[in-house]
Parts: C-alpha cells; structure tokens; sequence
C-alpha cells in the first residue's frame, strides 16, 4: 500500500477546504472497510484520506416521525435501534445481514452507499422507502431521491468535494410493512441478490407496493413494473407469482465469479415474491 | 494398562491463551535486525517465452539493495521431480511463475520496484484442461524432462495404478452395475496465517531459514542442495519454524519463495523476509488437486462387492510437488474401503498451464471418497438396496488384510455406521423426505491411522529433558501447526513420564535443537511423536529410579526429621534410613516418587523435584535426559505393483447428514449433521473435538461453497471476498460427534492419527442427503443452488 497523508477535520468545513485543496487526489474516508480495502489491493490510489470520524453529528439517528440517519451513522448502531427494527423492518434486516458484526462496528451507511456497488445492501431498503440522500459542499445542500442517487457501479451523483451528510426516510403510515432478503454464497457475503418490498395496506388491498432488487443491474433497481402490478390489487398466490415472473424480467444481471446471469434472474424473482409476502406479515392494519 | 490420569480428559491446549490474546509470533511478526524485504515479479502469461529483462529501473530506485531474476543467479532446482527451479529461465508455463525478484529496504520500496522491472514476453498457445493436454499436438508444457531428455507428450512422469482380481470377469458376472463419473475443483488450503520467511546468513555462509514448513528436517535438506547449488557445498542450513497459523498440506514441499529468499539474503548479506499477502498466497501457493473420476462397482444380488474400476485424471499444473504421490492414498480408500475382490485403479497426471497442485488436509482421499461413496448410493439405487444396508453389508472388518496389502488390526467401521445411522434416525428419515424436500445421507472413510511411509523412513525422534524443578522439555521433531500436536505430546508424555501436564514444555521447530522427524503429514504427528515420548519416558522412568534407589530412604528421612524438628510431638517411623532400595520398588505418579508396595503412605514419598536435585547439585552428579526414534512397523508401497502395509494401523469412520433444499432457489440447509470415528483412543477430548468440528468446516466447504475459479490458469478469486470458506455463522447447524475406541495395539494408549479424516467423508455424505431429499445427483463439486436448480429443472 503507497504511503498517503491522513487529515480528520472538526467540521465540513474545514473537510470542503482540505478536499479542494487536494485537487482530486484525495478521498473521503468514514469506516474504511471499502475505501481502506482498496488502496491495499492498489484498486485506488490516493496522496491523502480524508476522514468524515472527527466531524460532529454525522453519527447521529434521529425519528420524529421521519428517520434521519447522519451519513456517517454506523451499521451497528442502526442495527441496535429499537425504532428502526420496528417501523422500518427492512432497513433493520438488511442492515444485521450486512457482512459481520465487526465490519458492522466501523462501517456507515453513507459510506456504503457512496461506494455504489450495485450489490450494497442498504440500498434495496432505502429504495423501497423512498429515502432522500442529503448532499452538502461548499456552496450548500442539495437533497436527491435515492432513486437518482446511483448513475453506475461505484458512481453516484456526489460531486467532489460534496460530502453524504444524511438521509431521510419519510414516516410510515399506518399499513405499512416492509421486508428485506439476500441471498449469498454463505452467510457473511456479498449478496448474489437482494430484494426489498415495502407495502401499505388497506385492509385486503395493497394501496402502495415498492419493490427493489441489487446485484441485478449496474445500480440497485427499483421493480417498477412489479410495483404496478400489485397496487391496487389483494397480494395472493397467483399475484405473487406474477410478480415473481415479472421482476425476473425486469432485471438484468450478469454472470461473474459469484453467479450467473440466469440464476440471478430466476433468484430476483424468488427474493421480490418473497420479500413481497414477508412485507404483508410485517404490515399493522 | 493402569487407570490413565490425563489422556482422555478435556485439557485445554497449552499454545491457546497466547495464540487468542495475540502474543504467539508468527512469521508476520518476526523481525531481524538489519531486515530487508523481499517481493517476487510474477509471470503475466500462463504460458510464454521470455524475450527480454530490464531491470535496470528497480535497481535504480533508492531503498532497493538487490534485484534477481534466474539469468544472474545460479540455477536452483525444487520440486518432487526437479522439473521447477527458484526462478525462470527461458519460458514461463503458469501465471505465478516467478521471475524476479527485490530485496529493499521496506516492502513498499520492494513493491515499488516490483513494479518497475519490465519483461517482454512472446505468448505461447496455453493448455488448461487435462483431458486438451493429453491430446495429440497439444502444446508441451515442458519440452525436456529434468534430465535434459526430449519429452514429447504432457504425462507426469509419475504412474499410478493398481490391480487386484479381473475387474472384467467381475463385471461380467456382476447382478448390479452402477457407473459414474465425479469431479472436484481446486481447492485453496485457506490458511489464516499466509505463508512467509526470513532467510540470513552468518559470517561462516550458514543459513538460517525461520519459514512456514511441516518438513523441517526435509526441508533442511532441500536447502543444503540449494546452497551447494549456489557454490557453498557443505554449508548447512538451520530451520526454524514459527508460530503456525495452519497449514494443511502447504508445508509439504519447498517453495520458490524460500529460495528466492535465500538468493537475496545470500547477494544482500542481510535478512531478507517474503511473506505472502492474501492475493499472492491465492495466486503462488499450490492448491488441492482437481480430479476427473470415472468410476464403476457392481455387487452380487445380495449385495456383496464385486468389483471396483476407478480411472482419473489428475490435473499437476505446470510443476511437479509432492502432491504427485497423493494417489497412493486414494488408493487405499479404493483398493480397501468395503470389502471388494476385484479392483482396477489408474491414474494419469497431466501437465496444465494452470497452477501446480499440492496435497491438502487428507491427501487425496477426500477426492477418492466423492467418487466411492457417491457411488456406493448409486449401486445402493440400482440394486434396490439401502444405502446403509450396502455399506453394512460391504463393512470393513477387524483382522482382515485387504488386497492391497493392508493390515487391518482394530476397525470400528460397523460401530461408526450404526452410530450414525442410529443418531440421524436413518431408519425412520431415509427417503421419505421428499414432501419436504428433506433426506439424508451418509459416507464412510477410511484412513492411515498409524502413520504412513511416504517416504524410506516413517521415523521421528524425541528428547525428554528433566531440570531441577522437576520440569519436563519434550523436544519433539514434529510441528506444530493448530491442530494440538503440542497438547496430545504433553499429556501423553505427562502420563508416561509420571508427572502433572503443567510440568511439560513441548519444544519443537529447530532443525538445531530437535531431533529428526520425516514431517508432520499423514495423520502422524500425534501417533508418531506420542509412541516415541512413551519410548523416552520408559527411559527417564529407569533413571529416575535408578538415582531413587539411592537417594529416596535419605530424603525421606531428611524431611521427617525436619517435620520433627517443627512439630516434637511427631513420632519417627523406625525405618532403615540407610537402606538402598532396588529401582523396581519405584512407582512415580503426578509428580511424586513413592514405593509400589506402600502406594498410600503419606511419609514415604518424595517429589521429583527433590530426586532430580539431589542428581544435580552435587560434584559427579548426573541429569536425566533421554531420546527416543520410533518408527513405525509399515512398509512403503512396492512401486511396481502399489502392494504394502503402507500404515501401521487404519481409520474408519462414517458421517451424516441431514438436509432440506429450498425448491425454489436450490439452496441446501443442513439440519443435523452426525460424525462417528475409530480413533483407537482419545488422547484429548477438546483438541480431538477440535480435529472433527474443524474438518467437517472444511469438509462443509468443499461440499457447498469452495471452488478455487480459474480462467486459462489466471486464478479469478484470490481473495476471501470471493473465495468461500465458511465462517462460525455458516456452522449453524447441531453436530455430534462420537469417538469410537477401538484401542488399537499400535497405537500411543491405543490412539490412531486423527489429523485428516475429519473433512473425507463430508461431502459425499450430503451429496447423499440431497439425493434422497430431491433426488438429484449432483457430480461435480462444489454443490452450488445453481447447480441444484438447474438440475431440478432438468429433472421436471
């Protein structure tokens, strides 16, 4: 690993001024466990890391209603919150499969994101639940959709020296369950696929269906043509297969050194139907 | 044998506490004063011509002190059959083939320099498949064999095959057939201490190697061929190895990395250290070999044994180690596992562009018994039986010597069957899971469990050194490498010797100080090393008695008068204080030396501690340190016809699992999971738990998620991002293991080597299990969902 300068500023700020200052050759750092992982393997090559740990506030969960989770909130933390796990079940389940505890310890959720690869875990939840990514630089905030967050593996719509500072979820209303599943080659992996459902129910009817799915595609993906299909409508075998059907459709994976672009498909699948069927289990009416 | 103190009881293992809280020093930790770093320049073509090197930039660079490449070194030979050396020449034949290499002041300097050093290469046409290697105009790996003779096909020049009976007649006579044909990927050891050394030399052009080795006193010799190789003929090497983190078959050979270690130390005059980063352990260490096995066996209409026909291909990659002789292990699975008249077993090894292969943990038998016991399922369906009912049927039995010569003594193969058959409720589940997708399966293994002679000796030696505080040193040549070595020789030396384990300090890994030992391989570490520790504390026992003789009636007596002195109201025994007692009157249990005849009289007792002082500190005084070389009674296999008692006793055993695939994603859950062993006797009940537990990991991941990927010879997952061990939450599922003691004759208290049998049934055994639950038979490992899926699509 080549040699690089450290800096952990007090404020963003100050963290603006030392990034522009590096004039592309530095990179923000939070937990490390992508960033510091690559510049081993020599996948990336900075002068200087620049890490987000001595910035006040950026760990910080908040629920009013709506969550805020600051961009440098740790996996583990959001794991343990007691709010988290019960109004927003797929966030919390994606969040306690995502590699191990001791990754978990260090690693954030912006981090995760930021890193943009098509399979991060936190993204089919945040997806689902219509998640709003704070971004600031030095000429101010600006909040994007998730869903316009991701432009391809590892590219986002960050533009240097901006920095992810939070991300908000919007409250649940009444009905609402959602669900999280993965599917890996052993259990502490990255996922082959994952899906999140989100749904909110009135009585029978599903009034509102997310659907999403990561690893099928350069970006995580929302099943939009699968959301279609189920609103309006009672969730029931014969619509779970069709969503099973058309979300195999809708995604578009390839084959590499962890699967193949057929059992991905087919998997996408098995994973929107299912985690459709656990969101109905996990939904208050 | 009287009651046993300490074997069988649950010892935690002495090398623990430091190894958890991070003190024990492996090769990482390890630093020389005046230390430089070495790094290698690999090959960036699995099969070119090497037109041209410039190093002349990487010498250039500040911090590098050497840069070698095979053109301004003496040429080193290495490998099973010589046909590698230290650095290329000429071509390169696999991707890992080193080149050149740095030594520098730090190692990000040496990768630096790495970096720097430029290669033309003019790309040769690559062979990556065994069966593409054995055909007609296939490229040649290598154009000359290592005597300089015209090769003209890429067969190793290393044969294996073994007849017994006339497999043909058999098969013609045969009420049942069933053929098959199974493959297993490479497989990469997966150690989480990489590989690395640190080789110096002194003034006097010896060498000192610190290096990861399970052949310490082989490698001794490998090295001193190098150095006179290098013009120091009669130089010697000292090996000294480390704090192991695993090794697992890695260790059985001498690596590039070592001589290119030794070249730099040699041309620096400084230490050089290589250790391997994760990336280039994947990359440049040699992996278990992939096999291609075409296999038949037929019963009778009662199910008994007729015959067995294995034929495989064996993919060597572009080099020859040791792993060349792993199928004279799979043999004896083949020629011996059930009852069977009739055997044909042939293997070709074949030259690839791909990496070459090494052993690993069971030596080819957990590639044999995919075959065999696979199979033994589908015989089991074509005849209509129960698979448990055909292995019982065909069950290895006590005193029997099979066609291979193999001398069967203790076998608790029938035990090991109903133990699992029993603990799976085998009788109840077996095949009336489908509903469920549920089902059950089992496989047996079969194993050296007294050592095996590899090579012309199976011998290894001990030193027992007793000092004034009535401390045992056991100077052992065997290694430790994390599978308990260290704690079945200290509480088989402790019960030998008379004394408490805490009392023994097992010493190992120096070529200098320990005595000779072939290498911890085979299964022998424990079985070897802890019938030689008997041998030496039979010896110690005759000193000690011999100096109690006369020292015990004197020191008793000095104590009770002290006693006196302290309490007058303590009454003397009227003994004769003077008398010279004969040694065989001695008995020493735990530490303390009393008269057999008066075992429970608490005033004629002394501690050894007193004895051995007494033998000291004195002028003409004397000490008690005692050797032993136990080599065990087995024969290496006669070369023309692979017939001999290649150990000196046999494991057996069998596991079980229980399954349940997800339908939908052809993802398999282990439910349950039963492993029964002949382990003669437990030395241990924590490090023997230890052995299985660990091997069925391993043995989990060979069956489900382990394959080394390659794409022509470039490895495409050197990592453990993207290669799948398992990990404690995978383990999820209830094991039980039982250990059946068989109390073999051979044996150290009875015990058999128990090293590397935990991992050879595993996978069969839940290949089995898939079968009956879903019905689809899947040959060629790793049992992926894919595969399942695609399978059971099939199948519709």
């Amino acid at each position: 690993m080549k040699r690089f300068e450290y800096y952990q500023p007090r404020t963003l700020d100050e963290a603006f001024e030392r990034m522009g200052n590096l004039k592309g050759a530095g990179k923000y750092v939070a937990g490390g466990t992508d960033v510091i992982v690559r510049l081993k393997q020599r996948a990336l090559k900075v002068d200087a890391l620049v890490s987000l740990r001595g910035i006040a506030g950026l760990g910080d969960i908040a629920h009013n209603g709506a969550l805020s989770l600051g961009g440098c909130a740790l996996f583990r933390d959001i794991e343990r919150n007691e709010v988290i796990a019960r109004d927003f079940p797929a966030l919390h389940q994606a969040v306690s499969m995502l590699a191990n505890p001791q990754v978990r310890n260090v690693a954030t959720i912006g981090g995760n994101l930021c890193n943009a690869a098509p399979s991060a875990d936190c993204a089919p939840p945040l997806l689902v639940m219509d998640a709003v990514i704070t971004l600031e630089g030095p000429r101010g905030k600006r909040d994007v959709p998730i869903e316009s967050f991701f432009k391809g593996p590892g590219a986002t719509l960050v533009e240097a020296p901006e920095i992810l500072t939070g991300i908000t979820i919007p409250a649940i209303t009444p009905g609402t369950g959602s669900a999280f599943l993965k599917m890996g080659r052993v259990s502490q992996d990255i996922a082959k696929v994952n899906a999140a459902a989100l749904v909110v129910m009135d009585g029978e009817v599903c009034l509102k269906c997310r659907l999403s799915a990561g690893a099928v595609a350069p970006v995580p993906l929302r099943l939009k043509a699968c959301e279609k299909l189920v609103e309006g409508r009672r969730i029931d075998h014969d619509l779970l297969e069709e969503v099973a059907l058309t979300a195999s459709r809708e995604v578009s994976p390839i084959t590499d050194v962890r699967s193949t672009d057929d059992y991905r498909r087919h998997i996408a699948g098995v994973l929107a139907k299912r985690a459709l069927g656990d969101a109905l289990k996990f939904s208050t009416f | 044998m009287s009651a046993l103190r300490f074997i069988g009881t649950e010892a935690p293992r002495p090398d623990a506490p430091d190894k958890v809280a991070g003190k024990a020093v492996y090769i990482h930790d390890l630093v020389r004063p005046g230390m430089l770093y070495g790094k290698i320049k690999f090959s960036s073509f699995a099969h070119a011509r090497i037109k041209s090197i410039d190093t002349s930039r990487a010498e250039r660079l500040p911090g590098v002190r050497a840069v070698i490449t095979g053109y301004n070194t003496p040429e080193i030979r290495i490998g099973f059959i010589k046909d590698n050396f230290a650095l290329k020449k000429g071509k390169v034949r696999q991707y890992r083939d080193e080149v050149a290499a740095v030594a520098a002041t730090d190692p990000d300097i040496a990768e630096e320099a790495i970096e720097l050093i430029k290669i033309e290469y003019e790309e040769l046409p690559g062979v990556f498949d065994p069966e593409d290697a054995l055909k007609e105009g296939a490229p040649l790996i290598h154009e000359t064999d290592p005597r300089g003779k015209h090769r003209t096909d890429n067969i190793v020049p290393v044969p294996w095959k073994f007849v017994s009976g006339d497999v043909e007649k058999a098969k013609s006579e045969s009420a049942h057939i069933a053929e098959g044909y199974f493959t297993t990927p490479l497989i990469q050891q997966s150690c989480m201490g990489t590989a690395g050394c640190i080789a110096e030399f002194d003034l006097q052009n010896n060498l000192l190697i610190h290096t990861k080795t399970q052949i310490p006193f082989l490698a001794q010799n490998d090295f001193n061929r190098a150095l006179a190789a290098m013009g120091l003929k009669g130089k010697n090497t000292r090996v000294v190895v480390p704090t192991l983190g695993g090794s697992f078959g890695t260790g059985l050979d001498t690596h590039g990395y070592e001589y290119i270690s030794i070249l730099l130390a040699y041309k620096t005059g400084r230490p050089v250290k290589i250790v391997l980063n994760r990336e280039e352990e994947f990359a440049s260490l040699s992996p278990r070999q992939p096999t291609r096995t075409w296999i038949s066996q037929g019963c009778d209409r009662e199910g008994r044994l007729t015959f067995r026909d294995v034929r495989m291909i064996l993919d060597n990659g572009a080099y020859t180690s040791w792993g060349a002789t792993t199928p004279s292990v799979m043999m004896l699975p083949i020629s011996s596992i059930y009852r069977v008249p009739n055997v044909f077993y042939e293997t070709k090894i074949v030259y690839t562009n791909n990496t070459y292969c090494q052993a690993m943990r069971g030596y080819g038998n957990p590639q044999a018994a995919w075959a065999l016991e696979c199979n033994m399922d589908q015989l089991a369906e074509a005849a209509g039986m129960d698979p448990l009912d055909l292995r019982l049927k065909n069950k290895n039995i006590p005193n029997d010597i099979t066609p291979m010569g193999l001398n069967i003594t203790t076998c608790g193969h029938e035990q090991c069957l109903n133990a699992v058959a029993e603990r799976l409720e085998w009788r109840k589940l077996r095949g009336k899971g489908a509903a469920k997708a549920r089902g059950v399966g089992m496989a047996s293994l079969f194993h050296v469990g007294g050592s095996g002679r590899v090579y012309r000796s199976d011998g290894t030696g001990i030193i027992m050194k007793l000092d004034d505080f009535g401390n045992v040193s056991v100077i052992a040549g065997g290694i430790e490498m994390g599978q308990g070595f260290t704690s079945a020789l200290a509480l088989a030396s402790a019960e030998a010797l008379g004394v408490t384990p805490e009392k023994v300090t097992v010493v190992t890994g120096d070529t200098a100080t320990c005595p000779w030992d072939v290498g911890t391989h085979a299964s022998r570490g424990a079985f070897t090393a802890c019938n030689a520790a008997i041998l030496a504390a039979e010896k110690a026992r005759e000193k000690i008695f011999k100096l109690a003789s006369e020292h015990f009636m004197p020191r008793v007596h000095f104590s009770l008068k002290l006693r006196k002195k302290k309490d007058p109201s303590f009454e003397m025994p009227d003994l004769n204080w003077e008398r010279i007692c004969d040694p065989s009157e001695f008995d020493l249990k735990e530490n303390v030396l009393f008269l057999k005849e008066e075992p429970k009289n608490p005033l004629l007792r002394v501690t050894l501690e007193e004895i051995l002082r007494e033998a000291h500190f004195k002028e003409q005084g004397t000490m008690i340190v005692t050797e032993a070389f136990y080599d065990p009674c087995n024969q290496m296999l006669d070369a023309a016809t692979c017939r001999g008692n290649l150990s000196a006793t046999y494991i057996f055993g069998a596991q079980g699992a229980e399954v349940e695939v997800d339908v939908e994603t052809g993802e398999i859950k282990i439910l349950n999971f039963v492993a029964a062993h002949d382990v003669g006797r437990v030395l241990n009940q924590q490090t023997i738990k230890g052995q299985i537990y660990g091997g069925i990991a391993q043995g989990v991941g060979y069956a489900l998620s382990e394959e080394y990927r390659t794409s022509k010879g470039r490895n495409l997952n050197p990592n453990f991002l993207d290669y799948k061990i398992l990990s404690a939450p995978d383990m999820n599922f209830p094991i039980h293991i039982e250990c059946i003691e068989t109390l073999d004759r051979e044996g150290p208290f009875g015990a058999k080597g128990v090293g590397e049998p935990g991992l050879v049934p595993t996978a069969p055994a839940i290949a089995n299990a898939v079968y009956d639950a879903v019905g689809v038979r899947i040959t060629d490992l790793p049992i992926t969902p894919e595969k399942i899926l695609a399978a059971l699509k099939r199948n519709k």
